[in-house]
């Protein structure tokens, strides 16, 4: 499956694979810390670049209360970069 | 506002079913899923539970005149999850995001294993969905 950005489509497929891997693999078994960290970070970099050049870094952020979600807004981008 | 609800048991065993889960996109039954991105993702070192965000992009062909009316053919959807691996429970929630100053779907799913056959895994599924007066 390609990405929103073609750009991003090897490094999301990459930590996909590396994830998918991790989650049978090691995750279900009760080693919880993911091997996947370093492709996932390259994945995001990529990935929130499209986010802002698509403007849908608001629409993200307004919908999260609705599901609950607990992740950081990207307005608060820099508070969620300094945190890795 | 509906809300409707459904529960079916898949004969397989929670942890199957909760690594298909990741594994289901793309497949030929939803074409319309065009691109699935995992916004956030990480494991809660205090309770072992992984907890993804993802971004959702749906596309299908419709007629322009439909499309003329709703401003477009792509959707969005928001889901949040979150994996409990020593309690085996998933559960997901999903908000459109797009077209909803005039139809509002939240969906809540959850996966754990069949309390009747624990090698078997017991899906519910409840949607709220909100017309607004546009409609």
């Amino acid at each position: 499956m390609e990405s929103i950005d073609a750009k991003c489509t090897p490094l999301k497929r990459e930590y996909d694979e590396c994830f998918n891997k991790w989650y049978s693999e090691k995750f279900l078994d009760g080693k919880e810390s993911s091997d996947c960290t370093a492709l996932f970070k390259t994945y995001q970099k990529c990935l929130r670049q499209a986010l802002k050049e698509k403007g849908l870094t608001k629409m993200i952020d307004d919908a999260r209360p609705a599901i609950g979600s607990v992740f950081a807004n990207y307005n608060d981008d820099n508070k969620v970069e300094d945190n890795e | 506002m509906r809300l409707f609800e459904a529960t079916h048991v898949f004969k397989h065993d929670w942890e199957t079913v909760s690594l298909a889960n990741w594994r289901k996109y793309p497949n030929d039954q939803t074409p319309h899923v065009r691109h699935v991105e995992i916004l956030n993702q990480d494991v809660d070192p205090a309770t072992g539970i992984l907890r993804t965000e993802r971004l959702i992009m749906v596309r299908q062909n419709v007629p322009t005149l439909i499309r003329k009316i709703f401003g477009g053919d792509t959707s969005y959807v928001l889901e949040y999850s979150e994996v409990d691996p020593r309690k085996q429970t998933m559960t997901m929630q999903s908000q459109n995001m797009t077209f909803s100053n005039l139809l509002s779907v939240g969906e809540y799913i959850t996966f754990t294993p069949d309390p009747e056959n624990t090698k078997h895994t017991l899906f519910t599924q409840s949607a709220q969905l909100k017309a607004s007066n546009a409609l």
